[in-house]
């Protein structure tokens, strides 16, 4: 009997403490990020920083998910049920949650790298229901037009992907398609955890001259194994993020401005909410700038030369 | 604060905590199957639910897949004589890549036509939830109240006692993991239609969450008959949603969750252990956690 009461006395003062909420006549904005992941956090930080043009106007709730997907489901209830204004939504089942929560508060989803596979868009053009947003599928086809470009006597491609991540499965769609079509063969291994991939990495080195670095979280997060293994057979990384070519050895990739793809995602959502607009019609679209980047260094390692238009399209650091 | 909210979430969890209790406390088999089954429960729903197939049939379905992977671990332990834990973890393995390609990709979206948004209502939602636990509480309480039940309940006692009644104990294990894990499969089914996409990380962290809330559960109401130990699931599921929706709510940073609810779990043993120190009466069901 004493736990009851305990527990009695416990919720009384917490139920009171959340009585006191005020609710402010600001814009409201909900932004929920499904995990702390380098991308999403450059996004956001384009977000915060465009919403920061703006003053008091706007009121920021932002939350993170940690991956925890409780913690996701009961963020999104929270923000639908607190009526915000608008939700920017980031990671794929964020997004899914919010989408599935709420047909009336307007949803931008940004960094989705694949929003119609995963049905949160209808189509790249016409989304549909109340939700658009920005997509980050890489330009994968330029990024494997690079490898042509700086050795073209590739022999073969070893990629390691994940296909547990849903990211990672959408843009192998892409990737392939592009090595087929400058028809390079290629090798793939399916790594699940950050534990399996110096395994794949070693045996991808004895058979492929040059390692795509596929878009998976797990993968990047692991780019200091794949390096180790690549220098020891001298083989040349082609793709990743922007940290991939500075930090992992990788020669040169396409990228996007996350900061600036979180800029235009936070014009996106105060454009609806200005001009009151129906975010079903307004195409899903990619960022409008790509961004070159090359490692001389790395190629110099390995006796490659990169064609002088390239060095002179790639951004300066 | 949404209460509706947290009470909805509450009755999913709350089916999910009532199947480890079976497996956990009245067989004393500490089950790690239960983190693949849940995401079973949402993959094979999920797939069945794009390809056209009626919500209620894909839902047994679901439930069913959960009871395959119980089966599975029960047998291993008990004719291939691996080690409790052990064969749990086997199966939990193999049920990583039978989520994968029960899916056929790691996240899929469901959309508008599950069981729960039906009607488009929002008493809909909760009346359906309401109406789904109050029937898995009554019929895992008339299941347990059986001779079977019981033989069930005194496997996770004492085994030695079940033999020396000429049945054999290994029947009931298989039974109980079943029936733990269809429950769980259920619980993880309800919960990826509640949020709308099943994904293949949907039950990672899920054993350590859920171990919390049959825990604060077994706090509140102290199980020491077979009716409280059941209901006890359901208030354990309730207090431990209402803490993570109240961390959020007075702007408790995520990343400080985990530790607070960890900080709640040690007040609420301490509590439990100084509060009764005098009362002698015992919890039924095996005490090894």
């Amino acid at each position: 009997m004493r736990t009851i009461k305990n527990l009695a006395i416990i919720l009384l003062v917490v139920f009171t403490i959340s009585g006191c909420n005020h609710k402010s006549d600001k814009i409201t904005i909900g932004i929920i990020q499904y995990a702390n992941q380098s991308i999403l956090d450059s996004v956001y930080s384009g977000i915060q920083s465009k919403f920061k043009e703006y003053g008091e106007k706007y009121k920021i709730e932002y939350q993170v998910a940690h991956g925890d997907p409780i913690l996701n489901a009961s963020i999104s209830k929270q923000f639908i049920h607190d009526s915000v204004n608008l939700i920017i939504a980031m990671g794929t089942p964020s997004a899914q949650a919010v989408i599935n929560g709420t047909k009336r508060i307007p949803v931008v989803f940004t960094a989705i790298t694949d929003p119609v596979g995963t049905k949160l868009a209808n189509s790249l053009d016409n989304p549909g229901g109340n939700k658009t947003g920005y997509t980050n599928m890489q330009p994968f086809d330029k990024e494997i037009e690079l490898i042509k470009l700086i050795k073209p006597d590739v022999k073969k491609v070893g990629i390691i992907t994940n296909s547990s991540e849903s990211n990672c499965v959408a843009g192998m769609v892409y990737v392939r398609k592009a090595l087929e079509e400058f028809k390079i063969s290629y090798e793939e291994l399916d790594a699940s955890t950050s534990s399996e991939i110096t395994a794949c990495a070693q045996s991808l080195s004895n058979k492929c001259d040059v390692f795509f670095i596929s878009p998976s979280n797990t993968i990047y997060e692991n780019l200091g194994a794949i390096k180790k293994e690549a220098q020891k057979k001298n083989i040349m990384i082609v793709g990743g993020d922007r940290s991939a070519v500075t930090k992992y050895g990788s020669i040169g990739t396409y990228s996007y401005n996350f900061v600036e793809m979180g800029i235009n995602t936070a014009e996106l959502a105060i454009k609806i909410l200005d001009q009151k607009l129906n975010p079903g019609i307004i195409p899903v679209s990619r960022p409008a700038n790509t961004y070159l980047y090359i490692n001389i260094g790395a190629a110099k390692e390995l006796g490659l030369t990169i064609p002088e238009v390239l060095i002179k399209n790639a951004v300066k650091d | 604060m949404d209460y509706i909210g947290i009470i909805e979430l509450a009755f999913i969890f709350s089916i999910f905590v009532l199947g480890m209790i079976i497996s956990f406390r009245l067989l004393g088999f500490a089950d790690l199957t239960i983190e693949g089954s849940f995401t079973s429960g949402g993959a094979i729903f999920a797939i069945l639910l794009s390809n056209g197939i009626n919500p209620y049939l894909s839902f047994l379905m679901a439930i069913l897949g959960g009871g395959i992977a119980g089966l599975c671990t029960a047998s291993l332990h008990c004719y291939a004589g691996i080690n409790k834990l052990l064969s749990g973890i086997i199966t939990l393995t193999m049920l990583y890549t039978v989520n994968l390609r029960i899916m056929g990709r790691s996240n899929m979206y469901m959309g508008n036509t599950t069981m729960l948004n039906l009607f488009k209502q929002p008493w809909f939602e909760f009346s359906l939830l309401l109406l789904i636990c109050l029937m898995i509480f009554l019929l895992v309480k008339l299941l347990l109240s059986t001779n079977i039940g019981l033989f069930l309940r005194a496997t996770g006692e004492n085994e030695v006692f079940v033999r020396n009644l000429k049945e054999n104990p290994k029947k009931f294990i298989i039974l109980g993991l079943v029936v733990s894990n269809s429950l769980i499969a259920l619980s993880g089914c309800l919960f990826a239609q509640y949020v709308g996409y099943s994904d293949i990380g949907i039950g990672q962290g899920m054993l350590v969450s859920m171990l919390t809330a049959m825990i604060i559960g077994e706090n509140i109401v102290r199980p020491s008959t077979l009716n409280r130990q059941i209901i006890s699931a359901f208030f354990g599921a309730v207090v431990f949603q209402f803490l993570y929706s109240l961390a959020l709510e007075i702007g408790v940073k995520p990343i400080d969750l985990k530790i607070i609810i960890g900080l709640l779990l040690i007040s609420f043993l301490v509590l439990a252990k100084y509060g009764n120190r005098n009362t002698h009466n015992k919890n039924i069901g095996s005490s090894f956690i």
